[in-house]
């Protein structure tokens, strides 16, 4: 029995949840890398489980950024704005979808990455994989950037991460730019539907990095002025 | 006058009792307050928590709870009409203590937010100017109590705002926080010092029969906040860097520095509830005494006796440790979110304007001081989530209570009246 106290005015934090969100994004992400090592062993069962992986990754994150929302109703009074939170949520979810779209593709269709181009593409994968992790470990520093209400050496910091996050998607970029043009010089030795798929692989690889730079701007937006 | 000299001492054992018991209900329901955010943030065990509530509770009621009950005892009506009925002040603030007693325990199943101080004024107000006349309600004073209670919880807002905005700018960001942590948080041991036993001394120790000057109170006050610093630096050098996480479930390094410092400030609390809250038990008491010790002479200018005081303070005292325990420790549980360097800034606060308060003469509530600090807190970026619609609820019965403690006191008043003439 007991009046209501004003500590029923603390409501849960969205921190500890998005940090989860923004760990299992990432680890969906690294899946990518497991998964393509496989096709590329021709270990088809190995493709299979890390694929079930990504999925399982994908729903599970799918499932958190739900909760969330769910736990930010209008009524709460948050330090940063509600919106912007909610857009880094949606924001972060798209690396997993992205992640399950590439992998789907390949899956189904059962591709293989041509002889030619399976060093750069490697590299390409390797380069993008590493920049969403950079995107996922950002978001990870929400927890300080709470802890510290936003500002400070924390900021700072994350102003670091988000700057290497930008070279690395630049990294990106040139790599797809290599891959693309070793694909143009051997695309008359494979089927076009090959090749149409392979281009469509590589851009969706491509906007993993770019969506993986969004979630950095948008983690920046919290600590502008 | 017959009436008091006739029934004086079974009127005086009944309004002890019931003040006794409305003690009690304070201190089993809302010391949790002041104490449930130290246990919350692991900065006190409960046994510490009821421990430290206990001696500064007492000490709060005792040493600095004379101005407040004052107030209540004989600020809120103008006795001068009731010079020929003195019973019916009687009557009206055992119907006063009664009326608020009820009306929490009311709140209380309900799980209302509600105030004591403002169940204890509503049922004095509303009793003597429907029982008695409006005319004998000091409508000036009790313009400045209910303008105090809009007051005070900005005050204590726009404080807590500016005490976490200066820890940001002092520890939180810095790469070394650690060594600033250790170097700043003395000083705000001073000031949690300082500026209780400055308010102490200025204010509290008349009844005590101890005067000081200003000069006298300002060293004394300065020496007092350099002591507890002192003190606060020796505990600060046995926190040693472990770099444990807030992520593995266990306070980080610096929070348990700011741990050290909630502890000081979950004590300034007690006081501070205790300065201002013991008066809603302890003032209509104080009033009964008055009259029936000078033998129904409303107008007597008696000193408040020491004794209406302590049974103020041992029924708080009591509370707590019946009932207080298992509030403050569901209380605590509910709190993950207010860290010690969140919490110690709300309790400062809230403990600097209680305290404030209450040398000013000014019932207010500690509950509601608490919210608006942790509203500042949350203003400075400090706080994770709050829910805003909690704050419309408390408003609201903050409303309600004024009408419902009034139209109790007025129901008891003429059942006293029925019963004893």
């Amino acid at each position: 029995m007991s009046r209501g106290s004003f500590l029923d005015l603390l409501a849960q934090s969205p921190v500890k949840p998005m940090l989860e969100h923004a760990l299992i994004a990432g680890n969906c992400t690294e899946e990518l890398g497991v998964f393509i090592a496989a096709l590329n062993e021709n270990d088809w069962q190995g493709v299979i489980k890390s694929r079930e992986r990504i999925v399982e990754l994908e729903h599970e994150a799918d499932d958190l950024k739900r909760e969330i929302r769910g736990h930010l109703p209008k009524s709460l009074f948050l330090p940063v704005p509600r919106a912007d939170l909610l857009d880094l949520i949606r924001l972060v979810d798209r690396l997993p979808n992205t992640v399950k779209d590439i992998s789907g593709l390949m899956t189904g269709r059962k591709m293989q990455v041509p002889d030619g181009i399976r060093a750069s593409f490697t590299d390409f994968v390797t380069k993008a994989v590493n920049t969403a992790r950079q995107a996922s470990e950002s978001v990870e520093r929400l927890d300080d950037l709470f802890r510290v209400a936003f500002r400070g050496e924390v900021a700072k910091t994350l102003v670091v991460l988000v700057q290497q996050l930008d070279v690395l998607e630049h990294e990106t970029d040139e790599a797809e730019i290599a891959v693309r043009s070793e694909l143009f010089a051997i695309e008359n030795d494979i089927t076009p539907i090959e090749v149409i798929f392979l281009y469509e692989v590589v851009k969706e690889i491509g906007e993993l990095a770019d969506r993986a730079q969004q979630v950095g701007h948008r983690l920046l937006m919290l600590i502008a002025k | 006058m017959e009436i008091i000299t006739e029934y004086g001492s079974s009127l005086l054992i009944v309004a002890c009792v019931l003040g006794f018991f409305t003690a009690w209900g304070i201190g089993s329901n809302d010391v949790a307050n002041a104490m449930g955010t130290s246990v919350g943030a692991k900065a006190l065990t409960l046994t510490g928590a009821i421990l430290v509530a206990c001696v500064f509770e007492f000490a709060g009621a005792y040493l600095a709870g004379g101005e407040v009950t004052e107030t209540i005892r004989k600020g809120i009506i103008d006795p001068s009409l009731l010079a020929s009925t003195p019973h019916y002040l009687v009557y009206g603030m055992m119907s006063s203590l009664l009326a608020a007693g009820i009306w929490l325990l009311v709140a209380s199943i309900f799980g209302w937010p509600v105030s004591t101080t403002h169940a204890i004024v509503g049922a004095i107000v509303g009793f003597s100017a429907v029982c008695i006349g409006v005319e004998s309600v000091s409508w000036g004073k009790v313009g400045s109590i209910a303008s105090s209670w809009v007051v005070s919880p900005v005050l204590a807002g726009v404080i807590s705002f500016g005490i976490f905005k200066s820890v940001q700018s002092l520890i939180l960001d810095w790469p070394d926080q650690f060594q600033r942590a250790k170097k700043f948080i003395p000083g705000y041991i001073f000031i949690v010092g300082f500026v209780i036993c400055m308010v102490t001394l200025l204010k509290g120790l008349k009844h005590l029969g101890i005067e000081l000057s200003t000069p006298e109170s300002v060293g004394i006050a300065i020496a007092f906040g350099a002591i507890l610093a002192g003190i606060g630096r020796f505990l600060l050098s046995y926190v040693k860097e472990t770099g444990a996480d807030a992520r593995q479930g266990k306070l980080s390094d610096l929070e348990r520095m700011f741990a050290i410092l909630m502890v000081f400030t979950a004590c300034a609390m007690a006081f501070a509830h205790g300065s201002n809250d013991v008066a809603n038990a302890v003032g209509p008491l104080a009033a009964v005494v008055n009259i029936i010790q000078s033998g129904g002479q409303v107008m007597a200018q008696s000193a408040l006796p020491g004794w209406v005081l302590l049974v103020g303070a041992s029924g708080i005292v009591l509370g707590l440790i019946t009932l207080g325990y298992r509030v403050i420790e569901t209380v605590g549980r509910k709190i993950t979110e207010l860290t010690p360097s969140r919490g110690f800034a709300a309790n400062l606060a809230a403990a600097t304007t209680v305290v404030v308060a209450s040398g000013a003469s000014l019932p207010v509530s500690t509950t509601h001081t608490l919210v608006g600090a942790v509203l500042g807190v949350g203003l400075a970026r400090g706080i994770g989530a709050i829910d805003v619609r909690v704050v419309g609820k408390i408003i609201l019965s903050w409303i309600v209570t004024l009408p419902a403690g009034a139209s109790l006191s007025i129901l008891f008043f003429y059942t006293f009246k029925g019963i004893f003439g």
